[in-house]
């Protein structure tokens, strides 16, 4: 603790510094205000001022103002040493923005103890120094990290461009993190998934769980995952990942394309609601589960609700934050009120309700995350941000390599490979066929069983006239099949990119070296098929393409196929 | 190949799941599980193509043998979950007519 003494009698600095010094305290002196103010700028070290009032050239009060303009925040006391003891004297000393004052003669004690008392309040304000500083550093560094963070999430959870205009949505989060999760997925046939969910607590903690459930909703849903199953697997996943006090209450909806039918699992949810299409509310279905997170895969249950409700039915589902909204006066907004307001007309009934909140909440901070979700049922309807409706269209125009692939097929490969899969896996990877390989898919498949069947293995497709009939057939394919020693078959492909935004097509054949077949009589034959259980795969195959022409007296057959 | 069977305590429904291609190598499983279901009359059968991105001809063969024998029985047949591509199938040998498509 190092002191300043300021006086301009030699006589007081000394009988001070004997004092300073026998209580060992270090100290430095200065003879009046202006050379009080250039130490404490020059020297650092000074922890503490002892000031004089009445001096030349700058007096203890100018000094003091001085000084303490000058340290900002740098903490320095200074006490008045002052043989004057008028109240106006003292305040004065105190509103100049010294510390503290003490009489003349200096009482040996007094100073002491007052010295004392001060080194505690300098050594206070060192220590909130210094963790001021370290909480700015780490303020500073967080407010880095969420930015970061925060861009991930919203890149990681919010990224389909797809929108379903049967599905209504909104959330309000409470921080710049979200706990509650909505998303929103189409299925490949056409209908429609939605998962709404709220992990325990709110802010970033609970806004990571997101993205784990994100990942597992889009890539499940994307393959026509059943509801039971993608609660299964995002079940397992947060119960891996959650510490134990936390989990995810959640619903999983699904409505099929034609809007009639929902599969709904739900854990630790709130009631769902069903609402007639005049808007009467006439259902709530109650969780069925515990929340995701906390049972072990073998405990979990992922039995679903499966409802038909009537077209126009709307669901509501949404999140704590809605009935957990307290008023002024600490009362919760809940269910009741909720459902209430089903009772009054509405267009949009998510902005009433996200109206009726704010109204109760009168002001009040929102303490919780508040999501919610309406469905419609009725045919599913689907549209895309326009750079996705593009990108198909561009994609069947696009430049494509004219590639022509010839495949000869012995007895062996027939015998002993899945051709059409492998055919398959190579085709796919042609620029812009992708999109199309299910239906090539099966247009391959038919003309390679007809080939394989009747060019190849000479069976008869009358055999398949009774049910009886038709197992016997395919356990007579696979007896022939497996003893096949001749034979051969001819596979070749070739794209013919479109010239001047044409189409690219796609020219595919099978040629077999059976023994053929009158092609136009069979056709003839074929008519009425409603009833056949066979007959139908030459039929489906040539409406899958644009041409479909048997040459070589019916045992080549080829392909014209528009990838558009 | 494998199709998933879960019939109702009551066996008026039964579910068939049926699995990545719908093809004739399941000819014979794919009579067995609605043979072997025991559903009783008036009942019907789900057929589930959730997981299904390929069929073929025979599949649409298959489907008729297995009309053929609910009929009698009164067991009625409902396919759901199916892509796009596979109600394009659908709709071309004219199924939509016969069957429960949605």
């Amino acid at each position: 603790m190092k002191v300043l003494v300021v006086d301009d009698h030699r006589f007081n600095r000394e009988i001070i510094g004997f004092i300073l010094a026998d209580h060992g305290y270090e100290y430095t002196e200065a003879e009046c205000g202006r050379s009080a103010c250039d130490a404490v700028v020059a020297d650092q070290s000074i922890d503490l001022v002892l000031m004089d009032i009445n001096m030349p050239f700058m007096d203890g009060y100018q000094a003091t103002e001085e000084i303490k303009a000058h340290c900002g925040d740098r903490f320095i006391p200074i006490i008045f040493i002052t043989a004057l003891d008028d109240d106006e004297t003292l305040a004065r000393c105190l509103s100049v923005g010294g510390d503290d004052f003490l009489g003349k003669p200096v009482n040996e004690n007094v100073l002491v103890a007052k010295l004392k008392a001060h080194e505690r309040t300098v050594c206070y304000h060192r220590q909130l120094r210094q963790t001021n500083t370290q909480l700015h550093h780490h303020q500073m560094q967080v407010e880095r990290e969420h930015v970061i963070v925060e861009r991930i999430l919203q890149s990681g959870i919010q990224r389909s461009d797809n929108h379903c205009s049967n599905v209504t949505f909104r959330f309000l989060p409470m921080t710049m993190f979200n706990g509650d999760i909505v998303l929103v997925a189409p299925s490949p046939s056409g209908g429609v998934y939605i998962i709404l969910g709220d992990f325990t607590g709110h802010g970033l903690s609970a806004a990571i769980g997101c993205l784990p459930v994100a990942d597992i909703f889009y890539a499940m849903t994307s393959k026509q995952a059943s509801v039971g199953d993608i609660a299964s697997e995002v079940n397992k996943r947060l119960h891996i990942l959650l510490p134990s006090n936390m989990f995810f209450c959640a619903v999983i909806i699904e409505l099929n394309h034609s809007g009639d039918r929902l599969s709904i699992w739900s854990g630790g949810i709130n009631d769902i609601l069903l609402v007639t299409p005049e808007g009467k509310l006439y259902d709530r279905l109650g969780g069925q589960h515990m929340p995701m997170g906390i049972l072990g895969e073998d405990d979990f249950d992922n039995t679903v609700r499966v409802i038909k409700p009537p077209l126009g039915t709307r669901l509501y589902a949404y999140s704590d934050g809605v009935i957990e909204t307290h008023s002024p006066t600490s009362e919760l907004y809940g269910e009741e009120r909720l459902e209430a307001l089903f009772d009054l007309p509405c267009d949009d009934r998510i902005a009433q309700i996200f109206d009726a909140i704010e109204a109760f909440r009168a002001g009040e901070p929102q303490d919780d995350d508040i999501s919610l979700v309406e469905l419609l049922c009725q045919p599913v309807v689907h549209s895309h941000s326009d750079s996705l409706i593009l990108a198909p269209l561009d994609s069947s125009r696009l430049m494509s390599l004219p590639w022509h692939i010839s495949l000869q097929l012995d007895a062996n490969h027939l015998r002993e490979y899945e051709v059409v899969p492998q055919l398959l896996q190579v085709i796919v990877n042609i620029h812009g066929l992708s999109v199309h390989q299910d239906l090539i898919y099966t247009i391959l498949t038919e003309l390679y069983n007809n080939a394989v069947e009747h060019g190849i293995l000479r069976l008869n497709s009358a055999t398949k006239m009774s049910v009886d009939g038709f197992s016997e057939y395919y356990q007579e394919r696979a007896v022939r099949l497996k003893s096949l020693n001749s034979g051969q078959l001819k596979f070749e492909l070739a794209v013919k990119p479109g010239a001047d935004g044409e189409v690219n097509r796609l020219v595919f054949s099978f040629t077999d070296d059976g023994p053929g077949f009158d092609y136009q009589k069979f056709q003839q034959a074929n008519k009425d098929v409603d009833d056949l259980c066979f007959g139908r795969g030459l039929t489906l195959a040539s409406s899958l393409c644009d041409k479909l022409q048997y040459s070589k007296s019916g045992r080549r057959v080829e392909v014209v196929y528009s990838l558009d | 190949m494998s199709i998933a069977v879960i019939s109702n305590a009551s066996s008026t429904e039964a579910t068939l799941s049926m699995d990545k291609n719908f093809d004739f190598n399941c000819v014979n499983e794919f009579l067995c599980a609605y043979e072997g279901a025991g559903i009783v009359s008036g009942g019907h059968f789900i057929v589930d193509l959730r997981r299904t991105h390929y069929m073929d001809s025979s599949a649409l063969g298959m489907l008729i043998n297995m009309h053929k024998f609910l009929i009698d029985k009164n067991i009625g047949i409902r396919i759901i979950n199916s892509s796009a591509q596979i109600r394009k199938i659908f709709t071309i040998s004219r199924f939509d007519k016969k069957f429960q498509i949605d």
